[in-house]
């Protein structure tokens, strides 16, 4: 949670690298001039407030920043965004009867930051697990969320703001294989999660309950996250819900129809395809390179093995576990960068295959073979 | 009268305030909490961008509690209006004023003619709204009132609301 000091100690930084210079301290205030690009003769004169012991300083130094906002005539979400740089501000606006003058009741208030939460925290186990069906949370996806600051919320309707950590990679030991996640996988999957939701699932777009419509949406498909957005729309009670994405002061906003119970039964059933196709499994043989091979866990006995193979003509990662009895196969084939041939029963995640079931393999040939349908 | 008098009385230190306020270099608003504050005053300043001139909010802001009486209501003593402000709100200001603060906030008291016809005349020269505005803000001598129902308290009569009167509070602020 942003304290007003660390908001404070953020606009002097923003101030700062923006040029303005401080011309005098006064008992109350710290007093600004603009860049002189931009001062003219007008003697413009910005008032930041100094004392946090002050009563009303959380009201003046908001008053300081909508201010700074319509110097730069910027919303005040994305000044934040500017102050926050490694950040991707999220404002969640809620509409409705019961939001009518900024308020909240408090029962869908405590719903609605809790699903919020929660939102993010599914979505950073959905990037992190590469699972769509996957139900665990990982450490690193709560720790994710400790990281996310909840904002002041906004005047006008009601409006929740989270800063969601964008700068850096997940650590190596999340890596998916060499390629470390970064952490702006969140946000970005969260802003297309709502955008899928908001434009084509609660308007029942038929499109993606085609094998080839799922496809394009498959890498952002989650149940976890789908059902938190669910209980997200619902708890609120709200009729209308926006939410607006806004990175280093560009903002995009994702604005949901109203929500009837027509269209939120259109979210429940696309939730229910998701799960299907996400749980099914399909027969898959391929030959490819061993990419890496690692400890499934540290106390673990057995390996997982990613192999770098061509798949519907593109090429991908085909994960498996396999036991110490078949690692050396494995390492062999990692060293000489021979080919092998692995089959099973398959499951497709967010960015890879993973062989889930009835794992063999051929090392003694180097045939390519197609994965067989769904 | 098509309002009752009170809430007419109300709406014109209302608009007298906004008046003052926009010709003097401050925009009037109203918070969705008031929190004992009528009108929120933020001081906007003027500057120059690629040759043109213009106006932006300077962050600084005078809260403005406001109440309205006739003159038969309040005593004209010694040089002073004497007026009977309730309790809370003498109290609000007190509280505001006594402890370290960074928005000032004033009371502005409308004191308008007995005859409600003399309020406001209007024609093609000139809006004419008869009386004034006083404005007070407690002093440090001024303690929390025990009083339950009323406060009495005393506005130099030369403590009006002018053009300059929220430039000098913000000087005062600033300096």
């Amino acid at each position: 949670m942003t304290t007003v000091l660390q908001q404070l100690r953020q606009l002097l930084d923003f101030l700062h690298e923006h040029e303005w210079s401080r011309t005098r301290e006064t008992s109350r205030f710290f007093v600004y001039s603009p860049p002189a690009s931009m001062l003219g003769d007008g003697g413009f004169e910005l008032v930041v407030p100094r004392d946090p012991l002050a009563s009303d300083f959380e009201r003046s130094l908001e008053s300081t920043l909508d201010a700074v906002a319509s110097f730069y005539g910027m919303p005040f979400s994305s000044l934040e965004a500017l102050m926050l740089p490694a950040s991707e501000v999220v404002s969640l606006r809620l509409e409705g009867e019961q939001y009518h003058g900024g308020a909240a009741p408090f029962s869908q208030f405590e719903r609605m930051l809790e699903h919020f939460k929660r939102t993010i925290t599914r979505t950073a186990a959905f990037v992190l697990t590469d699972d769509p069906a996957a139900q665990a949370t990982p450490k690193a996806a709560r720790r994710y969320l400790d990281d996310c600051w909840f904002m002041q919320t906004a005047r006008g309707s009601f409006i929740s703001r989270v800063a969601l950590p964008i700068a850096g990679t997940f650590g190596p030991e999340l890596s998916l294989f060499t390629r470390p996640i970064k952490r702006e996988a969140v946000a970005d999957t969260i802003q297309q999660v709502s955008l899928l939701v908001g434009s084509r699932v609660l308007e029942r777009d038929e499109t993606l309950f085609t094998e080839d419509g799922f496809g394009a949406v498959r890498s952002i498909a989650s149940v976890g996250v789908l059902e938190e957005v669910s209980r997200l729309l619902r708890g609120t009670e709200a009729r209308r819900v926006s939410f607006e994405f806004n990175r280093k002061g560009t903002q995009r906003d994702v604005v949901l129809p109203p929500l009837t119970a027509a269209r939120l039964q259109n979210l429940d059933h696309f939730i229910n395809y998701v799960r299907e196709q996400v749980r099914a499994t399909f027969t898959l043989s391929v030959s490819g390179r061993v990419f890496e091979v690692r400890r499934s866990r540290r106390t673990s006995s057995s390996s997982i093995v990613g192999v770098l193979a061509d798949v519907d003509n593109r090429q991908q990662l085909v994960t498996f576990k396999v036991g110490a009895r078949d690692l050396g196969v494995f390492l062999d084939r990692f060293a000489s960068r021979a080919p092998i041939t692995v089959q099973g029963r398959a499951r497709r995640l967010r960015t890879q295959i993973r062989i889930e079931a009835d794992l063999s393999y051929d090392a003694s040939e180097s045939t390519n073979v197609e994965p067989e349908g769904h | 009268m098509p309002l009752p008098e009170s809430a007419a009385k109300e709406l014109l230190s209302r608009g007298y305030l906004r008046l003052v306020a926009g010709q003097a270099g401050f925009i009037p608003g109203v918070d969705e909490l008031d929190f004992g504050v009528d009108i929120q005053l933020r001081h906007v300043d003027c500057i120059e961008e690629h040759g043109r001139s213009k106006f932006r909010a300077s962050g600084f802001m005078i809260d403005v509690q406001l109440k309205a009486t006739c003159e038969r209501d309040a005593q004209f003593v010694d040089g002073h209006v004497l007026y009977d402000l309730d309790s809370t709100a003498f109290n609000d200001l007190v509280r505001r004023t006594s402890s370290p603060h960074t928005i000032p906030i004033i009371l502005g008291l409308l004191v308008l003619p007995d005859i409600p016809d003399e309020w406001l005349s209007l024609d093609e020269s000139a809006l004419l709204l008869r009386r004034c505005t006083y404005v007070w803000r407690p002093s440090p001598d001024d303690v929390l009132t025990q009083n339950t129902a009323t406060k009495r308290i005393r506005i130099p009569l030369a403590s009006r609301l002018e053009l300059g009167t929220f430039e000098s509070i913000r000087q005062e602020y600033l300096s």
